[in-house]
């Protein structure tokens, strides 16, 4: 096969990469939310006053779930909730939920470091104002700290989007269903296709390539563009 | 309550092994203007902290009028630390008699013998109504103390205007209209009011501190705590804070000022009152503590800021 009759053989499978491009994104943005929602939560429990039991057990189990989520590999965690804790999601005609819920619940782990960080940074002033105006702990937290926070750490926060971006390819390891038909994230699509033509493999993989490359520069130009629009706003 | 708008009992703070405030009672009255004056590091903003429970108290309690801010303090009522296991346990090592229970009450408060959690204290019916009548959620409590603080510390990601309105509205005191309408007549007084919606990044110190004071007052309180307000300005800029503090002195707001500007505080407290080392060496009016002041440390201290 000349490179012509390799373009050409992509070429006509565009219709499918672009879906499989799809899925692939459609479960990043979910676990990038969820992650996001787990991982305030879990920022604000850990610096939360320790000054009663619950907050204190709801520390202890948060300091457990980064702890173990952070200590294994993404892909073991993958598995075990397809195959047990999320067996009944695994069985739905569309269980996109599965890689969504497995990358979420990882993602959620590193973005607490991350808003932990960006809460720490925020000159304590800004809490005593608050409490000393009457707001409470919570208010203050809401209204004053994590937006503060959240401008201070979008940086950091991109580079985790941009990994779970590129680790969402590690759901070929699992049989993706929509509509009760299997369907294949970008990765799993470019294997699935490589295997059909032997002689185009590493063209798709290349593609593959180019195509996470692709994603992975505009959500840094998307990047760019909020983080000018914070600066913008404070002058 | 004797007439005091803010109280303070028997205060005691420690950080740690540091024992920063060491027995101190004051009470502050309605239009009363309050300077605490002392060298760094004898504890005044400490005890500035307290009355608003930014720092809670080791021991005292802190009243906001008839309001109890900081729990019920044992040592400061004898009924409470007769009900103490301690109490009983070393009464049967005396004669029992009244004298010997008072002498017993003064040695547990002196040597600090109760703890808390073991003491299974328990307090009479008359103990309980007090509390219940007396005490009140700390957030209710501060919504009627200002506070300013010596870095200003307004709210970076929100404008002037927002941060003029947030409290009052958060805490339903007021409604967005009322709070902007309010925000606005206070921009007004201070001559800033083309400022309202740009963020604190771009004041000036002293800007930003004289917004900061009207953000207290936004919230209608009926004192304000300053602490050392003009320490972190640069000197052209202290004039303008000090006027308006000035100005509110003159219309009457109860206030209490940590302050290192000797010649503002003569001016402006009715009451000066001389912290070191964690008590209140001396207090007085302004002509007793800067032309006659008698405890040595405050002599010392005034030779060297005069």
């Amino acid at each position: 096969m000349t490179f012509v009759d390799k373009i050409a053989k992509l070429w006509s499978l565009r219709g499918v990469f672009a879906e499989s491009l799809g899925y692939s994104l459609l479960i990043a943005l979910g676990a990038v939310i969820l992650g996001f929602i787990i991982g305030v939560v879990l920022a604000v429990i850990r610096i939360a006053p320790k000054n009663n039991i619950v907050v204190r057990l709801l520390d202890k189990i948060a300091v457990l779930y980064i702890t173990v989520i952070r200590g294994t590999p993404t892909l073991v965690q993958l598995l075990i909730l397809y195959n047990s804790v999320l067996v009944s999601f695994k069985s739905m005609s569309t269980n996109l939920l599965v890689p969504i819920i497995a990358f979420g619940i990882n993602s959620g782990a590193y973005m607490a470091e991350i808003i932990r960080s960006g809460i720490s940074s925020i000159d304590v002033g800004q809490m005593e104002a608050g409490r000393s105006a009457g707001l409470s702990w919570l208010t203050t937290m809401k209204k004053i700290i994590i937006p503060q926070a959240i401008k201070v750490v979008i940086p950091t926060i991109f580079n985790e989007i941009i990994i779970l971006v590129k680790e969402t390819s590690v759901v070929s390891y699992i049989v993706l269903k929509v509509d009760s038909r299997q369907k294949w994230d970008l990765l799993g699509m470019a294997e699935k296709q490589g295997l059909a033509t032997p002689a185009c493999y590493l063209t798709f993989l290349f593609f593959a390539a180019i195509m996470y490359l692709a994603v992975v520069m505009l959500l840094t130009l998307v990047q760019h563009l909020i983080e000018r629009r914070f600066k913008k706003n404070e002058r | 309550m004797n007439g005091n708008l803010l109280e303070i009992k028997g205060l005691y703070k420690n950080f740690k092994k540091s024992k920063v405030l060491k027995g101190i009672s004051v009470g502050i009255k309605k239009g009363e203007k309050v300077a605490l004056i002392g060298p760094s590091g004898s504890g005044k903003s400490t005890l500035l902290r307290c009355m608003n429970l930014l720092e809670e108290p080791t021991y005292g309690e802190v009243w906001l009028g008839d309001n109890l801010l900081t729990p019920v303090d044992p040592y400061l009522h004898p009924e409470i630390i007769k009900s103490s296991r301690t109490f009983s346990k070393l009464l049967r090592e005396t004669d029992g008699s009244d004298a010997a229970a008072e002498e017993l009450v003064a040695r547990i408060k002196r040597e600090d013998l109760l703890h808390e959690k073991h003491e299974g204290l328990t307090y009479s019916r008359e103990m309980r109504d007090y509390l219940n009548t007396y005490k009140i959620d700390i957030n209710k409590a501060r919504a009627r103390v200002g506070m300013v603080f010596q870095h200003f510390n307004l709210f970076n990601n929100l404008t002037v205007m927002q941060n003029l309105t947030l409290a009052p509205v958060e805490l339903k005191l007021k409604t967005k209209e009322e709070a902007e309408a309010k925000g606005m007549e206070l921009l007004e007084r201070i001559g800033l009011p083309d400022k309202r919606d740009v963020y604190p990044s771009t004041l000036s110190g002293g800007q930003k501190q004289r917004i900061a004071i009207i953000r207290a007052l936004a919230m209608n309180p009926e004192i304000i705590l300053f602490d050392e307000p003009t320490s972190a300005l640069d000197p052209e800029m202290v004039g303008e804070v000090l006027d308006l503090i000035r100005d509110l002195a003159e219309e009457g707001m109860t206030m209490v000022i940590v302050t290192h500007e000797m010649a503002f505080a003569r001016e402006v407290a009715d009451r000066v009152l001389f912290v070191c080392d964690g008590v209140i060496a001396e207090s007085g009016t302004p002509e007793e503590i800067f032309d006659h002041p008698k405890n040595p440390r405050l002599q010392q201290f005034l030779q060297c800021v005069l």
